[in-house]
């Protein structure tokens, strides 16, 4: 973990680091002071995301040394360059090795199998999401398997109460919301009388601010609810169209895994109708994971070709941080080496877009197969 | 078939993933090697026609590959064209590189619009023969007159931050540079810090495998 960098890991704690100078407002405070800062973005997520992370950066800052604050604060040309970049990069994934060792067990005792905890833990795609990328959507996805876990056991306020401080954390997780919802159809009455505390932390955190202009600036910059409305037919948005479809299915389903087949029907429609961010596929992976190590060969199969076919998309994007950009910490000469999408522009005749948009079509087909054949098992 | 200790398994696989990661991936992709690299931010020195600089260094390596200046310009304010072949154009730095003896090995000139607020100007040269101890200096001169355009930063004995790199001849070369190069970071890297990183590796490892 030490040995791999993403600049969002950078200008996430650039942003965290105010928390601690006794900052609580850390919109307004972007939007009044961006003159003077090196860093010009503004702060995309939420209160309850600042306040957690600030306060775990403020508990481990005395043990990053005197260096930090600088390499923080640097965003010149040796923003990415220095000699405790390792150690840096190690310390604050800690956070996040804690998190994902838990998921691992929490996987364990949801599903009780053995397979799926060690699965979880060596496989290359969550070692890349949760330390390459070093994004934290780790916790929001380990609250949100918590939340299956509560499902599970009929403790129904904890099960929405978790989901809401993952909800309060980043927005992502309310897809997830109506599948508890219609879990068990036969006890609605039930869920009706607790399912408002999967949005009483994100009410509780945002009042606040809600009426401030900064904050609503930064938050609408964040690009999910864009993202998902942006691919449309007919002028109608096709995710939400197609998400209604899969969880009309799941309400009258009988399965004892529909609800990780129907989050992996949702993950299937959303990575071939949204343009993602890498880090979004991490929202998915403990719930196909456990479908994943239950099913045959030709399921199998067709994940991983699938998973191929993502990565393949995420290569082909013009930033070299999400190829050798990553290796900064082991040399930073890595970031002038050539990236796939330069070598194609310079070796082919082709056009790396045009490659990659049409990675993303065979993804949304790919999906929309997948998505059929999970709702025939279901 | 006898049962074999999951440590014995997860140990050698961390260890030769860490050795792949470290030595083998750069030895394979990286042909270009670091050396030195002179960073401080102590001063900050108004480069104009009346204050040229230059700064003596001595190759660490054999092969030099390329030289890199930290230049800073304020507000990227000079937006002038890129003019290589003009060496008198106004507002233009000019950056030789020099061997020991004062002649001139390569030459350089660059316009404001290429260099940031600061940026890492990087000159980049077919590798010539250089060895380890060779001794060279870098000459920054400027023809502007105004004395807030351009500036460089040097530490607190006026030496002015540069960046060289080299290039291995073999993969036998380059594999013993990177070996030479991890070994050094290792051993400038804090105690705490390597005692923390190896006190959690195993740690983790017990956790999980046991």
């Amino acid at each position: 973990m030490p040995f791999f960098y993403h600049p969002d890991i950078k200008s996430q704690h650039f942003h965290f680091q105010f928390f601690s100078q006794g900052i609580f407002n850390i919109y307004d405070y972007l939007d009044q002071n961006k003159s003077k800062l090196g860093y010009k973005d503004t702060f995309n997520y939420l209160p309850l995301t600042y306040y957690t992370f600030g306060l775990t950066q403020a508990i481990t800052k005395p043990f990053l040394g005197n260096g930090f604050d600088k390499w923080i604060n640097d965003w010149g040309e040796t923003r990415n360059d220095h000699s405790d970049i390792i150690f840096y990069m190690f310390f604050l994934k800690i956070p996040y090795l804690v998190l994902d060792i838990s998921l691992a067990f929490l996987l364990l005792k949801t599903f009780k199998n053995s397979k799926i905890f060690y699965f979880w833990l060596f496989n290359p795609v969550s070692i890349y999401l949760i330390y390459i990328l070093g994004n934290f959507d780790i916790l929001p996805t380990f609250l949100t398997l918590l939340s299956f876990y509560f499902l599970k056991k009929d403790k129904l306020f904890l099960s929405y109460f978790m989901i809401g401080i993952a909800v309060a954390l980043k927005m992502y997780p309310l897809i997830f919301v109506p599948f508890i919802f219609f879990y068990k159809p036969k006890d609605i009455l039930n869920h009706l009388k607790y399912c408002w505390f999967s949005l009483l932390p994100l009410i509780i955190t945002v009042i606040p601010f809600v009426t401030q202009t900064s904050f609503i600036n930064s938050f609408l910059g964040s690009g999910l609810t864009q993202k998902i409305l942006e691919y449309k037919l007919f002028n109608l948005p096709v995710f939400p169209v197609f998400y209604l479809i899969i969880l009309a299915s799941y309400a009258f389903s009988k399965s004892k895994q529909k609800f990780e087949i129907a989050v992996t029907q949702t993950f299937l429609i959303f990575i071939g109708l949204v343009k993602f961010h890498p880090q979004w596929i991490l929202w998915f992976f403990p719930f196909i994971i456990s479908i994943f190590v239950n099913s045959k060969k030709i399921s199998k199969l067709f994940l991983i070709s699938f998973l191929v076919l993502i990565f393949s998309y995420i290569f082909l994007f013009n930033d070299n941080f999400l190829f050798w950009g990553h290796l900064t910490p082991i040399s930073s000469l890595f970031i002038e080496l050539t990236s796939p999408f330069k070598l194609i522009q310079l070796r082919t005749q082709f056009n790396p877009v045009v490659i990659q948009k049409n990675i993303h079509n065979v993804l949304l087909c790919f999906g929309i197969i997948g998505s059929i054949f999970y709702a025939k098992n279901k | 078939m006898p049962k074999i200790n999951k440590f014995l398994l997860i140990i050698p696989a961390e260890i030769t993933f860490i050795f792949f990661l470290l030595i083998i991936l750069p030895t394979i992709f990286l042909k270009e090697k670091p050396g030195i690299f002179q960073t401080s931010y102590y001063h900050i020195l108004s480069l104009d026609s009346k204050n040229n600089f230059s700064q003596e260094f001595i190759a660490d390596k054999n092969n030099l590959q390329s030289v890199s200046v930290l230049l800073k310009n304020p507000g990227v304010i000079n937006k002038s064209q890129i003019e290589i072949e003009s060496q008198n154009q106004d507002k233009n730095i000019k950056i030789e590189l020099q061997d020991k003896n004062k002649s001139v090995l390569k030459s350089f000139n660059i316009l404001g619009v290429n260099i940031g607020d600061p940026s890492w100007i990087n000159f980049n040269f077919p590798c010539f023969f250089s060895q380890k101890g060779d001794k060279f200096f870098i000459n920054i001169s400027t023809d502007s007159e105004l004395s807030d355009r351009f500036f460089v930063y040097a530490d607190s004995h006026n030496s002015i931050n540069f960046k060289t790199t080299y290039v291995s001849n073999s993969f036998k070369e380059s594999f013993k540079d990177n070996l030479e190069q991890q070994i050094n970071n290792f051993k400038s890297r804090n105690v705490f810090q390597t005692g923390f990183y190896l006190f959690t590796i195993v740690l983790v490892n017990i956790l999980i495998l046991i």
